[in-house]
């Protein structure tokens, strides 16, 4: 329990990197990589899937 | 002609255009090329799919996140310079252990995780910067972490593809360690041997001194190492001693290690190196994010099936040649992927053989699976350790390597009760 | 806000909307399969209890699940009938759900829990391309049936091990058949959902004195333990007594011992940690098989697949598969039909506990109505 606790913190750390790293990727592509790879974080984050 | 194999060309064909043509990052090319497979099936945009095939390696993207930012953190605190230094320093003079310290040192933590991204970006990088000054050309110093990445992967005691092949068909992982080390040490020592040993054997110590970087061991002592230690012991410990040692998980064991290296070397700025090492993991996330949705939708229109038979539809010597090919190439998508898909039926078409043997040599198949492109994860890391951009320069060096291993392997299960009488 | 809107942080903007709207999206599906169906128990139904009453480290869990109890007030035995310890596996509940709504019982008692993992039915597996629901057009009308993983929901626990040591073997597992119930036994009250499930399991067959306890899977077609009964050493005889009687009725079915090396199944742990006969049943399905085609509802329902058939031609299967492929129907009726004749058997074997389940259609009476005319 404590342990999913945590893990939800490092998710949300590594969530936030991406977010921070859509707006500071050079190419487009890069950024929309950036973008999409968030959702399986997001979506576990929340405890959806 | 079966419509699978539609379906299949017309993924093959949009991810190469995106990828080779379009020059899109790999990890969008292979989105592209799996929203290209469902419509081509009938299937629309399946987003419940899409989305759901993105959790396929949800977990390993944390290791290699977490992975980069201790990696980060070892080298911004200045212990990673100063392994390095000791290694040149104290095993100069005698190349032959060099290269045998060196092999088992890079095949550590993958023997404990079995994880060979985690090895190539821990004791891989470690190693690096020493192998290179020594002398070694920067690809072949690749080539050596990633052969011996993939080596400690499939080492005993923990060897996870052994334990899906094995999961497949309820055989628990008993009875693993001897097969797995035959199939694993002899290859990585002849390996790194005749990669390195040819390199090492006039070292200008002189030259090489003067290169060395800042001694930190000296400033901060053995604290320099401690985010090292914490790791290897939290590692070890969960495997040696699991009743006592809380399960934190490979992530998290790496969290702690860099939040450690902030008070035990040089100054850095956390989030700082924490951005950098997502910035330079973002295109292998994103590989696997893409992967995932790209089996999720070869699963769903019946290509995968499609190639699962077809490589089991080949007769008898060319079942081996089939078993040597496709098992690797469909470690594209990742040694564990190809260990479900391929390794556990091939297992089912050898019953009768020894198992345990069949099951070793089939899981140092999945390793190879990570050199292949384009995920090829053993292959682009030891890459960027290296500072090399084109890791296909890598995978050029890793070839013959990489054959020999498979030969190794086949050879394994065609003898796989004469080798299970002794071993 | 105006700083946001600069010219180049537009496109990082509108992907961030885009992985939104996309995330939105799955995330509406994915929580649909959380919702449970109905389902109907028949007349003979006594009483609905939660499984968390045999462990209270359940309750409130999404592991927790109803027990429901058919009792027919005469002296007998007990029976306890697992359904969905695999919900990628639906003859196996589809098979309890059809002793849950249709039985009459005349002797001794019937315990039916059809979501053994309730936690695993409200996912599905990544890469695996599985529908979420199968349907079937009942004589009621149309129902829909969640079709879900192998293993608990990650939601439910999360992270995995890396390796997976079974309590309290100590064997080594893969680290996602942590969430496996049936590697699971015999549990321990805390611990992951999965293990506290599987004690709470393995307390209320010893609470409730089950005489016989089934549990129902399915298996690929290329896999060696398939249109099996698997006995463990107390459930031999009378498993190899029903299999003979079944095989003269024309329904072939292979017998398996329990592995002895092998920890964490449940027939293997019942053996060691309870009283009751255990027996595993299994049929071949096509959509749990790595060989095959496209994996869509009519695959589980039909059970046709192209791809099996040239495996059955290859000689790479342990079962028959041919055109007709190996429709739900029949093997529920499999299912149906060995599970009968054990509880027949072991009536038998012992008269004092006896347990007399009726209602229940036998194998050539059910294949003519088909499986809509019992839901
Ligand atoms: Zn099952």
């Amino acid at each position: 329990m404590i342990l999913k606790i945590i893990y939800q913190l490092i998710l949300l750390f590594i969530s936030l990197l991406l977010v921070y790293d859509v707006f500071k990727e050079k190419t487009r592509m890069l950024q929309l990589t950036a973008a999409l790879a968030l959702i399986p974080f997001i979506l576990r984050l929340l405890m959806i899937k | 002609m079966l419509p699978e194999i539609t379906y299949f060309i017309i993924m093959l064909v949009v991810f190469i255009l995106a990828a080779m043509w379009w020059k899109l990052p790999i990890g969008i090319s292979l989105i592209l090329a799996s929203i290209a497979g469902a419509l081509a099936s009938g299937d629309g945009i399946p987003i419940r799919h899409l989305v759901e095939g993105t959790f396929a390696y949800l977990d390993p993207i944390l290791i290699i996140a977490t992975a980069m930012i201790f990696m980060g953190a070892l080298r911004r605190s200045g212990a990673l310079g100063s392994i390095s230094r000791l290694i040149i320093i104290k095993l100069h003079k005698q190349p032959f252990w060099l290269v045998i310290f060196i092999t088992l040192f890079i095949m550590f933590p993958g023997m404990i995780t079995g994880l060979s991204t985690a090895t190539v970006l821990t004791t891989g990088a470690l190693v690096a910067p020493a192998l290179m000054m020594l002398g070694i050309p920067r690809v072949t110093v690749a080539a050596i972490i990633a052969m011996s990445a993939i080596y400690g992967m499939i080492a005993p005691p923990i060897n996870i593809p052994a334990m899906i092949i094995g999961g497949g068909v309820d055989m628990p992982y008993i009875g693993f360690e001897l097969p797995l080390l035959f199939a694993t040490l002899p290859l990585a020592i002849g390996v790194n041997l005749s990669l390195g040993y040819k390199y090492l054997r006039k070292i200008d110590i002189e030259n090489i001194q003067t290169k060395l970087g800042e001694d930190y061991v000296a400033k901060y002592g053995i604290r320099l190492f401690l985010p090292l230690i914490i790791v290897v012991v939290l590692m070890l410990g969960i495997r040696i001693l699991p009743q006592y040692f809380p399960n934190l998980g490979v992530p998290l064991i790496f969290m702690i290690g860099s939040l450690v290296a902030l008070i035990c070397g040089e100054k850095f700025n956390f989030f700082k190196i924490s951005h950098k090492a997502i910035q330079e993991a973002l295109p292998v996330i994103g590989i696997l994010v893409g992967i995932g949705m790209f089996i999720q939708i070869m699963t769903l229109n019946g290509v995968r099936g499609m190639l699962v038979i077809s490589s089991l539809s080949t007769p008898s010597v060319w079942r081996y040649v089939s078993m040597g090919v496709m098992i690797p190439l469909f470690g594209a998508v990742s040694a564990y992927g190809s260990a479900s898909v391929l390794g556990v039926p091939f297992l089912l078409a050898f019953l009768g053989q020894n198992e345990i043997i069949v099951g070793s040599a089939l899981s140092l198949l999945t390793g190879l699976g990570d050199l292949m492109p384009p995920t090829a994860l053993a292959g682009i890391f030891a890459a960027q350790v290296v500072g090399e951009e084109n890791y296909f320069k890598v995978l050029r060096v890793t070839l013959i390597p990489a054959i020999a291993t498979a030969l190794w392997a086949l050879a394994m299960i065609f003898f796989a009760n004469q080798l299970g009488a002794f071993l | 806000m105006t700083n946001l809107l600069k010219n180049k942080n537009i496109f990082p903007i509108l992907s961030l909307l885009v992985a939104a709207v996309i995330g939105t999206i799955a995330a509406n599906q994915f929580l649909f399969m959380r919702k449970e169906q109905p389902l109907h128990p028949s007349p003979a139904l006594s009483k609905i209890e939660k499984l968390s009453v045999y462990n209270p480290n359940l309750t409130g869990t999404h592991g927790d699940t109803d027990v429901y109890f058919f009792d027919s007030g005469n002296p007998g035995g007990t029976v306890l009938i697992l359904g969905g310890t695999h919900p990628n596996e639906p003859a196996g509940f589809m098979t309890a759900y059809l002793f849950l709504e249709n039985c009459e019982l005349s002797a001794g008692r019937l315990l039916i829990i059809p979501r053994a993992n309730a936690s695993a039915f409200t996912h599905n597996d990544p890469m695996e391309g599985q529908p979420q629901f199968i349907t079937i057009d009942g004589k009621n009308g149309k129902r829909q049936f969640r079709f879900g993983s192998r293993i608990t929901n990650p939601i439910d626990q999360w992270p995995d091990p890396e390796i997976y040591l079974h309590y309290p073997s100590g064997q080594k597992l893969a680290g996602n058949e942590t969430r496996n119930l049936n590697r699971s036994y015999p549990g321990k009250p805390n611990g992951s959902l999965t293990v506290r499930v599987a004690y709470a399991i393995v307390n209320l067959i010893n609470t409730e004195h089950v005489d016989v306890a089934f549990d129902l899977h399915e298996a690929a077609p290329e896999y060696p333990v398939v249109n099996a009964i698997v006995a463990s050493e107390r459930s031999q005889d009378i498993a190899s007594e029903a299999a003979m009687m079944l095989e003269f009725e024309g329904i072939r079915y292979s017998l398996e011992p329990s592995p002895y090396n092998f920890h964490g199944l449940s027939h293997r742990e019942w053996q060691d940690e309870t009283r009751t006969f255990p027996i595993l049943l299994e049929t071949a399905n096509p959509v749990q098989g790595r060989l095959r085609g496209r994996s869509d509802e009519a695959l589980i329902i039909t059970g046709k697949d192209k791809m099996y058939l040239r495996a059955a031609a290859l000689g790479e299967l342990h079962v028959p598969f041919d055109e007709n492929g190996i429709p739900l129907e029949m093997r529920v009726a499999r299912h149906v039909a060995a599970v009968q004749k054990i509880i027949a058997t072991f009536s038998e074997y012992h008269p004092e506990s006896a347990i007399e389940v009726n209602g229940i259609p036998a194998y050539e009476e059910f294949l003519e109505n088909g499986l809509q005319n019992y839901f």
